[in-house]
């Protein structure tokens, strides 16, 4: 897991709940992330270990979304989020303008992983160890998740490892980089109730503008583009986006 | 040479399109690529597929047209939702939030991608891209009514157009939000399913339902005037409903979106058929209509049927029996993911070409992208290879063995079509059992696909030879013969319907398979599915394959008419 879910937090039930249904979706998304880099890569050996680290990832994205579907119903609980894939971009699991291997060389990518992967695991633990809507058998499932994590927190270390051996001073300045990378995105989540209310209070203000404009707005404007048009009379305005 | 990119996207599954000289030569979802099914953003990586396998710069693009017009689609959406607040200011927020990710900029995305001129740069209305999505899978020339349905584009929501080839002219429309697209995605969203996603889950369901809600759904969402009544409905106003109260004070409460769907005979079961029924029948009864208004002012026997709505194949066989209609066509991809293909032909047409018919629905990339160092062997071991290979498919499906396939060009539209699809025994229970739950975990209620070679098609098969064509991709349900019922009743679903797909393509390995399971067992039917796991799109490459196979616990995949098995 690259990014864990800003819900983690949460004490609620609900909110419990709906951040490991959030895991699901960052799981998956490294899965993504981990396609991508084993059909980029030329070595058959790394592009093989992507697609098993994919195949662990798709995997326990599967149990938490088992474990969160069965909380719910336990505990009948209604307001949770969907689970779609979809909402991938928008809660940043994943980069619409590039995926991490298109931006990152090898040894980049493996020093983000083992970063990434360790302090994924380490805040995963502290969500089992304090969540109180699991029954044993959820925690054993959870548990064998971060067995999986410890894993690649391992391969990718031994491949970070590589890499700082061959190029010490990059590694030294990648694994700054990426320290940075990942407290930024942990304080872009913190900060995201702040930002919501922020850009609540803004949109309201606009709103009330929105809406004397679209009084204004001729609203033969809009009939008239409903005149009957024929196919040449669509290409001749064709540069036009109404 | 005149190369002209059609483009959908920020909507529904992004997607891109390349014509030459008039002629459809790709199409490619971005959501291949992503492996984020439904992946609607700016199709960047598809894009850069077709610059780069067809060797394409800036210079060569005569121009990219995109399906349609932004500006248009968002004025008409924002004033209907002002006219309603305070109860839209959360669908209004989210429209402003989420405005960079829109078609407002779509010229400043594509030349972030492709560097062409703004006068390169063309815009289709959305319902005309639509009806220029089913010209290259047209026979022929053929005049004919052009319908089109979807949830919205543009302003509209249903349009009628007069076709005679190259001369399309508006015959009329409603606006938004008169939308029976939309009524039917409300539906989908009470029921608990996705929309945009599960509206074919709906019209499964509907197949077991008996009416007994009709006079009640008829009341609530018919409209003497117009299409709904939409005081019914919410997703005008509301970002997280789609349906009204009064949906709720008439029907009970929704159906929990994270629960799965009651099972087949308890009493929630029925009555999610009964209401998906209803709503079946209203769309049916409602664009029957307007065939039956479009053939009493204009006597044409020939028609087309494209937009989201006409994936719903229930709802073409209905139209196809209608005494009047020689001819219905449904293109592979009828929704907004496949509109890029209108948008390429209007792009086409503006450079002066005709647009060529008659094209296969095979039109994406090829399983193996690039040369890279083989990893197959990593994961399988190889069986066989050539003509041994279909006969081992054929022999492993008759020993109940389910097999993946991944040959060739991917499928235009949503349905696998034998490139990119899960291969089983039609006469055994046990392995479409698992096939549909354990593998694909689909609800059981869902019935499979068959695909039947054509020469064949008639014994099993009773097919209108006014839709024919349309069979080619599963665009339309059949009656399957009483035969049909008899020796493979699990692919007829409980309505009596069958979704079947004709296949005589002579060089493609899947009817090389097929006639190799009809040799060996007299049937010339494979129960046929897509090859994805469930959330995921389908797959594209080897790959995608060797993950998907690794996730389903498949034992056996063929990848470019080589067998493997899957090591354990």
């Amino acid at each position: 897991m690259f990014k864990h879910p800003a819900h983690a937090q949460q004490e609620s039930k609900l909110e419990q709940t709906q951040a490991l249904l959030d895991f699901a979706l960052a799981e998956i998304c490294s899965g993504v992330e981990m396609v991508h880099a084993a059909k980029m890569t030329n070595n058959k050996t790394l592009s093989a270990g992507f697609i098993r680290h994919a195949f662990d990832e798709y995997k326990h994205a599967q149990v938490f979304n088992q474990i969160s579907k069965a909380i719910a119903k336990r505990e009948s609980l209604l307001g949770l989020s969907r689970y779609l894939s979809l909402n991938a971009y928008d809660k940043r699991y994943v980069d619409r303008s590039a995926f991490l291997f298109e931006k990152m060389s090898l040894g980049q990518f493996s020093i983000f992983v083992h970063i990434s992967e360790r302090y994924a695991a380490n805040h995963f633990s502290r969500v089992i160890e304090k969540a109180n809507i699991l029954n044993k058998e959820e925690t054993i499932k959870l548990n064998s998740i971060l067995v999986d994590e410890n894993r690649h927190i391992a391969f990718s270390y031994a491949s970070s490892k590589k890499f700082k051996m061959t190029n010490p001073i990059k590694y030294f300045l990648f694994s700054i980089v990426e320290k940075i990378n990942l407290l930024k995105r942990n304080i872009n989540d913190k900060s995201s109730f702040v930002y919501n209310f922020i850009t609540k209070i803004l949109l309201s203000l606009s709103l009330f503008s929105f809406r004397i404009i679209a009084k204004l707005i001729d609203k033969t404007f809009l009939k008239n583009n409903n005149n009957r048009f024929t196919l040449s009379s669509a290409i001749s305005r064709s540069s036009e986006m109404f | 040479m005149g190369y002209v990119i059609g483009v959908s996207a920020y909507f529904h599954e992004s997607s891109v399109s390349l014509f030459r000289d008039g002629d459809l030569i790709s199409f490619v979802r971005e959501e291949y690529f992503s492996r984020i099914k439904g992946d609607n953003k700016f199709p960047r990586i598809a894009l850069k597929y077709l610059l780069e396998h067809y060797n394409l710069s800036p210079k060569l693009i005569d121009c990219v047209a995109f399906y349609e017009k932004p500006l248009l689609g968002f004025l008409n959406i924002a004033l209907h939702a002002v006219k309603h607040l305070p109860a839209s200011r959360k669908l209004i927020f989210n429209n402003i939030l989420k405005i960079r990710n829109s078609g407002l900029f779509f010229i400043s995305d594509l030349q972030k991608y492709l560097p062409v001129s703004r006068s390169k740069i063309i815009f289709c209305p959305h319902h005309l891209s639509h009806v220029l999505s089913t010209f290259p899978f047209f026979e022929n020339n053929t005049p004919h009514i052009a319908v089109v349905i979807d949830g919205v584009g543009d302003l509209s929501c249903t349009s009628t157009f007069d076709v005679r080839g190259d001369e399309i002219a508006l015959l009329g429309s409603t606006t938004f939000p008169q939308s029976l697209g939309l009524m039917y995605s409300a539906v989908t969203d009470y029921l608990g399913f996705n929309i945009n996603d599960g509206e074919y889950k709906v019209m499964a369901l509907a197949a077991y339902g008996k009416g007994q809600l009709n006079d009640g759904f008829f009341e609530v969402v018919n409209s003497k005037n117009e299409d709904i009544n939409i005081s019914s409905f919410d997703f005008y106003k509301s970002l997280t409903r789609s349906y009204g109260e009064k949906f709720i004070e008439v029907f009970g409460s929704p159906y929990n979106k994270l629960e799965e769907f009651p099972e087949i005979g308890d009493s929630e079961f029925r009555r999610g058929v009964e209401i998906a029924f209803s709503a079946q029948k209203f769309l049916e009864n409602k664009i029957g209509a307007i065939f039956d208004k479009l053939y009493a002012e204009t006597r044409q026997r020939n028609f087309s049927l494209s937009g989201g709505v006409a994936l719903n194949s229930k709802l073409v066989m209905e139209l196809s029996q209608k005494d009047y209609v020689d001819n219905l066509l449904v293109p592979p991809n009828p929704g907004d993911s496949g509109a890029s293909i209108g948008a390429g032909a209007f792009g086409a047409i503006k450079m002066g070409f005709k647009i060529k018919h008659s094209k296969t629905p095979y039109l994406g990339p090829t399983p193996i992208q690039k040369k890279q160092k083989d990893i197959k062997l990593e994961f399988l071991t190889m069986i066989a290879e050539g003509d041994k290979s279909y006969f081992k498919v054929a022999e492993l499906v008759n020993n109940g063995e389910i097999v993946a396939l991944v040959n060739d060009k991917i499928e235009v539209g949503p349905r696998a079509l034998g490139h990119r699809s899960l291969v089983c025994d039609p006469r055994n229970e046990n392995s479409i059992k698992k096939l549909s739950q354990k593998v694909k975990r689909r609800e059981n209620f869902r019935p499979l696909a068959p695909s039947c070679l054509t020469d064949q098609l008639d014994e099993w098969f009773r097919v209108p030879k006014n839709i024919r064509r349309t069979l080619y991709w599963m665009g339309c349900l059949v009656r399957p013969t009483e035969k049909c019922m008899s020796v493979i009743p699990a692919v007829c679903h409980v309505d009596g319907t069958a979704r079947v797909q004709i296949v005589d393509q002579s060089g493609d390995a899947f009817y090389k398979i097929l006639g190799q399971f009809l040799m060996l067992t007299g049937i010339p039917i494979l129960v046929n599915t897509s090859f994805n796991c469930a959330g995921d799109p389908i797959v594209l490459d080897e790959q995608d394959a060797i993950l998907s196979v690794l996730r389903m616990e498949i034992n056996y995949l063929m990848i470019e008419n080589i067998l493997y098995e899957v090591k354990k």
